[in-house]
C-alpha cells in the first residue's frame, strides 16, 4: 500500500483536483475575467444546441475507429516481425518509432506540405501512377482519411514499442515445449502469445483509445478542424471553448462529456475482453 | 490505507480552497492606481513578438535601451510567448490574479478586456501624441474610450500578378465586384484560378468583403449583430458565385507559410496580408525584381483594407501604473514601432513613417500606408472572442457544402445574438 | 498477502542466448520480410527525409515548383544559422535537466505503484487503478488551468503565505517544470500491465526466503520487467522533450525555457521559415533517435537474463 502512496498523491494533487475543479465549474459560468457564477445545467443545456460540437462527437469516434484497431494490428505485426533475430532489426525498430519521438508540431507542418495539392509529395506519386490526386485536406471527403493516416502513422511506434517489451517478456519454455509438441506457429500465436499479450493488448487498446480520443496537435496544424468541421474533434472543441472563447465553464462541460464516454468505452473494452488480469 | 485515505482527502480539500481562492482573486482586479506618480518599480511585459533572438535584441537592447534611459528607476522583465499560445498565457495569468503589467495582444481583444476591466483606460492625451490615422486606433477603443495603442498592423489587401494581366490586356485593377468578378474570369487560363479567396482565413476575408460591400459587423454599443442584412449575405454569395464561375477553388487554397498561388503562378489574384512581401522576398526575389507583383485594396461600394496587427495596453491590476504606462507609451513611438514592424515585415501604423526606406521598399507596406483611412477593423463587441469562433465554422459549410449563403449568414446570426446574450 | 492469480505452467530457468539470423541459409520468407519490413519502414520515414532535405535547401528552392528532390546547393550553413536564432543551447539544457527528471522520478514512483496494484492484494487496489486510467482521459486542456492555479497558489513557496497569498508561488521555477508531470499515470498503468504476467513462483520462493514486499519488488520482480522500464523511460523521455505548453505557460524569464519553444521562434504569425525549421527539429529530434537506439539494446537483455539469477 505504501508503494502507491507516492503515485496516488501525486496523481491526486495534480489530477485529482484539477478534475475535480473541472467538474464543479461544469456547471458554472466562469471567463477567468470575473467570478464563475453558478448556472447549473445551462453548460449542458448549451452543448445540446451546438451543431459544431455534436459533429466533433461523431468524428472523434469515427477517427478512433479507425486509428485504433489498425494501428494496433499494425503496431502487433511489425512487434512480432521485429522480435525475431532480424539482422538490422535496430534500424528497422527506429524507423518504425520515428514518428513517436518528433514534435507532433514540427512533423505535422512536414505532412501539410505532403498533402499538398499541388506540389505535395502524395499528388506527385499518385500523379506518376497516372492518378490526378485531390486537394487532401480541403475536401470534406478526403480531409478525414488523411488525417487518420497521419494518426496512425504517427501511434504505430508506441503501440509496437510496448508489443515488443511485452513480446521480451514471454517466457521462452512455452514456446519450447510447444515446437516439441508439433505445434505450427500459427498455432503457437494463437494459443501461447496472444493469450499471454492480454495485459499488453489490455493497455494499448485502452491508451490508444484515450489518446485518440484526445487528438488535437494535427488537427491544430493540418486542418483547424475544417473544411465545414469536417474534421474537428473533441479536445479541439474542447481548447476552444477554453481558451479562444473564454468559457472555461462551457469547457468544463464538454470535457465531462469527452470523460463520460471514454469511461463508457473503457467498460465495454473491459467486458469484451474479460477483465485485465492476463489469462486468468 | 486509512491513513493515505485521509491524506487523500486532506488533498484535495485544501487544493480546492486553494483553486477557488486563486478564482476569487483573480478577478478582483480593481480600477488601477493613478498612473500619475513617479514611473518607478519592476515591471512585466507580455509580448507575442519580437521573436527569438532578433527580436530580443531588437526589443531589450535598442527599444528598451532608451526606455532604460529615460526611466532608469523601471526595470522590465519581458516574457515572450507565441501569437498561438498567447491566449493560454492572458487565460492562466488571468484566473491566477498575475496578469503581466503592459500585454501586448491581437485586434479584437480590446473590448472583451476592457470591459471586464482587466485592462486600464488610457488618457486620451495618448490618441494625439502622433499622428494617427483616426480609423487606425478604432480597435484601441471601447466605449469610446481609448485602452490600446498600436504598434504593428497587419491588412489584408488584394495581391495581383502584373505579368498575368499584361498578358490578358487588363490594364486596371478592379474597382467593384462586378469587375472583380469579371477580370477574375477572364484570368481563369491555363490551369491558373483567377482569384484566390481562400488562402487566408476565411473570418478575415468575409469581413475584408462585408465591409468592402458597405455592411457593418455590430451596432455601434457592440449589442446587436448587422452583418446579418443583404450586404453580408451578398459578401459570401460572393464567394459562391466565384466558385461557380470556376474563378475561384477552395480546393486550391494553400497553408499559411507555404508558396502561395501568386508567387507560383497558379493564380493571379489572391486575397493576403501585408505581410506576404517578406515571404516573397525570400522565396521568389525574382518576382519582385521584375516586377510582377501588384496589390490594391478590395472595394465595391467602398474601398477597405482589414486591419488586424499587435497593440499594447496596460493591465488594471498593476502594481506601477505609471511605470506600466510609460511603457505601454515608448513601445508605441515611431522609433520602436518601426524597428518592430522591420523585424516582422508589418506595417507601422503612422504616417510620419511613410517616408522611411524600410516603407518605400515594401510596396505592400507602403499601399496600406497610404490607405490607412480605408482600414476596417473586426470586433466591436464585448462578446467577440466567442463569436469570432464561430465564423469560419459556420461560413465554411457555405462555400464548400451546399448550404446557402442566406442560411449560413442566418445561422452566424444566431450564434452571435447567444453570445451576447450570455454576456 | 496473497498474489494475483497469474499462471506460469513453467518455471523460468536460464534462457539460451538468442539466435542470430544472419547464421542459416536465407529463405524466401525470410526475403520477403525483409522487403516488407524495408517499405513500411520508408514509408515510416519519408516526413523525415523529406524534414531533413528541406532543412539543406534554400528558401528558394523550397518554394520552387520544379526544383528537384534534393538540394542543388546544400545549405549546411542553415543550422549555423538556427542555431543563432534562439539561446538554443539553454534551452536544451532545460530540457534536458526537466526530461532526465521526469525519467528518473516516473520510472521510481510509476513502477512502485504499478508494482502494488498488480501484485498485492489490498483493499481499494481495484478502485484505485480504474483512478489512474480515469486520470489519462481527463484533456490537457481542461487540466491546464487548474494545475496552473495549483502552482501559482502553491503555498509557502514563491512568497506565498501558507494558504497560498501574496507570492508567485512555483511559477517561474525548477519546481513548477519538473514536479506537476513527474508521474504519469500512463507509466503506473503500464507497469501494472507488466508486473501482472510474472510468474508467482518467483515471488513464492523470494517470500520463503525471509524477503520483505519492497525487496522482492526491488531485487526480484522489477528485474524481470526490464523492457517496460526501457519503454517507460524512453516515452516519458520523449514526451518530455517534445512538451512545449507547460513550460511556456509557467515560467516567465527566457532562461528556463526549453527547446520546443525555441522552435516556435520558425513559425509565425507573419511567415514559416522552413529551412530553419527543419533544421532547428532535426536537430532537436537527432537526441532522441539515439537515446531509441541505445535504449533498445535492453530488449534483447531483458530477454537473455528473464530468469532467476
Amino acid at each position: 500500500m505504501l508503494m502507491v502512496a507516492p503515485a496516488l498523491l501525486h496523481a491526486s494533487l495534480w489530477i485529482g483536483l484539477p478534475v475535480l475543479a473541472a467538474v464543479v465549474l461544469a456547471f458554472t459560468k466562469y471567463d477567468v475575467l470575473t467570478a464563475p457564477q453558478f448556472v447549473g445545467l445551462d453548460n449542458f443545456r448549451d452543448m445540446l444546441d451546438d451543431a459544431v460540437f455534436r459533429k466533433s462527437i461523431v468524428n472523434t469516434v469515427v477517427y478512433t475507429f479507425f486509428t485504433v484497431p489498425f494501428g494496433m494490428l499494425l503496431g502487433l505485426l511489425l512487434a512480432m516481425a521485429l522480435h525475431t533475430g532480424l539482422k538490422a532489426r535496430g534500424i528497422f525498430r527506429t524507423a518504425v518509432f520515428l514518428p513517436q519521438v518528433t514534435a507532433t508540431v514540427a512533423i505535422a507542418l512536414v505532412w501539410l506540405w505532403i498533402y499538398n495539392p499541388g506540389n505535395g509529395l502524395f499528388n506527385a506519386l499518385l500523379s506518376f501512377i497516372g492518378i490526378d490526386g485531390p486537394a487532401w485536406l480541403s475536401s470534406t471527403s478526403w480531409a478525414m482519411p488523411s488525417v487518420i493516416l497521419v494518426g496512425i502513422w504517427q501511434g504505430i511506434g508506441m503501440k509496437m514499442l510496448i508489443y515488443l517489451a511485452a513480446l521480451q517478456s514471454l517466457p521462452r519454455e512455452l514456446y519450447e515445449a510447444a515446437s516439441v509438441d508439433g505445434a505450427s506457429k500459427v498455432r503457437q500465436f494463437f494459443s501461447i502469445t496472444l493469450p499471454l499479450l492480454k495485459p499488453a493488448t489490455f493497455f494499448v487498446l485502452i491508451t490508444s483509445m484515450i489518446s485518440a480520443f484526445q487528438s488535437f496537435d494535427q488537427i491544430y496544424i493540418l486542418t483547424d478542424g475544417g473544411p465545414a468541421n469536417s474534421t474537428t474533434m473533441m479536445t479541439y472543441e474542447i481548447y476552444k471553448s477554453a481558451f479562444r472563447e473564454f468559457r472555461v465553464g462551457y469547457a468544463c462541460a464538454q470535457s465531462l462529456v469527452l470523460f463520460v464516454l471514454l469511461m463508457g468505452f473503457t467498460l465495454v473494452n473491459r467486458r469484451i475482453m474479460g477483465g485485465t488480469r492476463g489469462h486468468s | 490505507m486509512e491513513l493515505n485515505r485521509r491524506s487523500l482527502l486532506a488533498a484535495i480539500g485544501a487544493g480546492t480552497a486553494a483553486a477557488l481562492t486563486g478564482c476569487g482573486t483573480g478577478t478582483g482586479t480593481s480600477a488601477a492606481g493613478s498612473a500619475d506618480g513617479p514611473a518607478e518599480g519592476e515591471i512585466t511585459l507580455l509580448t507575442p513578438i519580437y521573436e527569438g533572438a532578433k527580436g530580443k535584441k531588437l526589443l531589450e537592447g535598442d527599444i528598451l535601451g532608451g526606455f532604460r534611459k529615460k526611466y532608469p528607476d523601471v526595470k522590465v522583465n519581458v516574457d515572450y510567448t507565441t501569437y498561438d499560445q498567447l491566449n493560454e498565457k492572458i487565460t492562466t495569468g488571468l484566473a491566477g490574479g498575475l496578469l503581466p503589467d503592459v500585454l501586448m495582444m491581437g485586434v479584437g481583444w480590446i473590448p472583451p478586456f476592457a470591459a471586464k476591466g482587466a485592462i486600464a483606460e488610457l488618457p486620451e492625451k495618448l490618441a494625439e501624441t502622433h499622428d494617427y490615422e483616426k480609423r487606425v486606433l478604432e480597435p484601441s477603443r471601447h466605449d469610446g474610450k481609448l485602452y490600446a495603442l498600436p504598434v504593428v498592423l497587419d491588412t489584408r489587401i488584394v495581391v495581383y500578378r502584373k505579368d498575368h494581366f499584361a498578358e490578358a490586356g487588363i490594364r486596371k485593377t478592379p474597382a467593384n465586384w462586378s469587375e472583380l468578378r469579371a477580370v477574375a474570369k477572364q484570368l481563369t487560363t491555363k490551369g491558373r484560378v483567377g482569384f484566390d479567396p481562400f488562402s487566408i482565413n476565411l473570418r478575415q476575408c468575409w469581413e475584408t468583403f462585408l465591409f468592402a460591400n458597405g455592411g457593418q459587423l455590430f451596432s455601434a454599443d457592440g449589442k446587436k449583430p448587422l452583418f446579418t442584412d443583404a450586404r453580408g449575405v451578398e459578401s459570401l454569395q460572393f464567394f459562391k458565385d466565384l466558385v461557380a464561375d470556376g474563378s475561384a477553388d477552395y480546393s486550391r487554397k494553400t497553408d499559411t507559410g507555404a508558396p502561395s498561388n501568386v508567387q507560383t503562378g497558379q493564380g493571379s489574384m489572391m486575397m493576403t496580408t501585408s505581410a506576404l512581401w517578406v515571404q516573397v522576398k525570400e522565396q521568389n526575389p525574382e518576382l519582385i525584381e521584375q516586377d510582377k507583383l501588384g496589390a490594391f485594396v478590395l472595394a465595391n461600394r467602398r474601398p477597405a483594407m482589414l486591419q488586424g496587427g499587435t497593440l499594447v495596453s496596460q493591465s488594471a491590476s498593476s502594481k506601477h501604473p505609471a511605470a506600466a504606462r510609460a511603457l505601454v507609451e515608448w513601445l508605441a513611438t515611431p522609433e520602436s514601432i518601426l524597428g518592430a514592424a522591420q523585424q516582422r515585415g508589418s506595417v507601422p501604423g503612422l504616417r510620419d513613417l511613410s517616408d522611411t526606406p524600410y516603407v518605400k521598399e515594401n510596396q505592400f507596406v507602403d499601399l496600406s500606408l497610404k490607405n490607412l483611412q480605408h482600414a476596417v477593423s473586426e470586433g466591436g463587441t464585448a462578446a467577440w472572442m466567442e463569436i469570432r469562433e464561430k465564423i469560419v465554422p459556420t461560413l465554411e459549410p457555405a462555400i464548400v457544402g451546399d448550404q446557402s449563403a442566406k442560411d449560413a449568414i442566418a445561422e452566424l446570426g444566431r450564434l452571435a445574438e447567444a453570445a451576447i446574450g450570455r454576456m | 498477502m496473497a498474489t494475483v492469480d497469474t499462471r506460469k505452467p513453467v518455471a523460468p530457468s536460464t534462457a539460451k542466448p538468442r539466435e542470430r539470423g544472419g547464421r542459416r541459409p536465407v529463405s524466401p520468407g525470410r526475403i520477403a520480410l525483409y522487403i516488407t519490413l524495408s517499405v513500411i519502414s520508408l514509408l515510416m520515414v519519408v516526413p523525415f527525409v523529406w524534414m531533413v532535405i528541406t532543412s539543406l535547401k534554400s528558401p528558394v528552392e523550397i518554394a520552387s515548383q520544379d526544383a528537384g528532390l534534393l538540394p542543388s546547393s546544400w545549405q549546411f550553413s542553415n543550422y549555423v544559422d538556427a542555431f543563432e536564432a534562439a539561446p538554443f543551447a539553454t534551452y536544451a539544457r532545460n530540457s534536458f535537466i526537466i526530461a532526465i527528471s521526469h525519467t528518473v522520478l516516473n520510472v521510481l514512483v510509476a513502477s512502485m505503484a504499478g508494482y502494488a496494484l498488480a501484485r498485492i492484494r489490498f483493499r481499494g487496489s481495484e478502485v484505485i487503478f480504474y483512478l489512474f486510467i480515469a486520470a489519462l482521459m481527463i484533456p490537457t486542456y481542461t487540466k491546464v488551468l487548474p494545475e496552473f492555479l495549483i502552482v501559482r497558489f502553491m503555498p509557502l513557496a514563491g512568497g506565498n503565505d501558507i494558504l497560498g497569498q501574496g507570492g508567485s508561488g512555483w511559477l517561474d521555477t525548477w519546481w513548477a517544470l519538473i514536479i506537476p508531470g513527474a508521474v504519469t499515470p500512463f507509466a503506473v498503468f503500464l507497469f501494472r500491465q507488466f508486473y501482472l504476467d510474472l510468474p508467482v513462483e518467483l515471488e513464492e520462493a523470494a517470500r520463503l526466503d525471509g524477503l520483505g514486499e519492497f525487496r522482492i519488488y526491488a531485487r526480484i520482480m522489477t528485474p524481470q520487467v526490464k523492457p517496460a522500464l526501457t519503454t517507460v523511460a524512453l516515452l516519458t523521455f520523449e514526451s518530455s522533450w517534445n512538451n512545449f505548453l507547460w513550460p511556456l505557460l509557467v515560467t516567465r524569464t527566457d532562461s528556463l525555457r526549453v527547446i520546443q519553444v525555441g522552435l516556435s521562434v520558425f513559425k509565425t504569425e507573419n511567415g514559416t521559415q522552413w529551412h530553419f525549421l527543419m533544421a532547428g527539429t532535426t536537430l532537436a529530434t537527432l537526441p532522441m533517435v539515439l537515446l531509441f537506439l541505445i535504449g533498445q539494446r535492453y530488449f534483447v537483455q531483458g530477454f537473455a537474463t528473464a530468469g532467476l539469477k
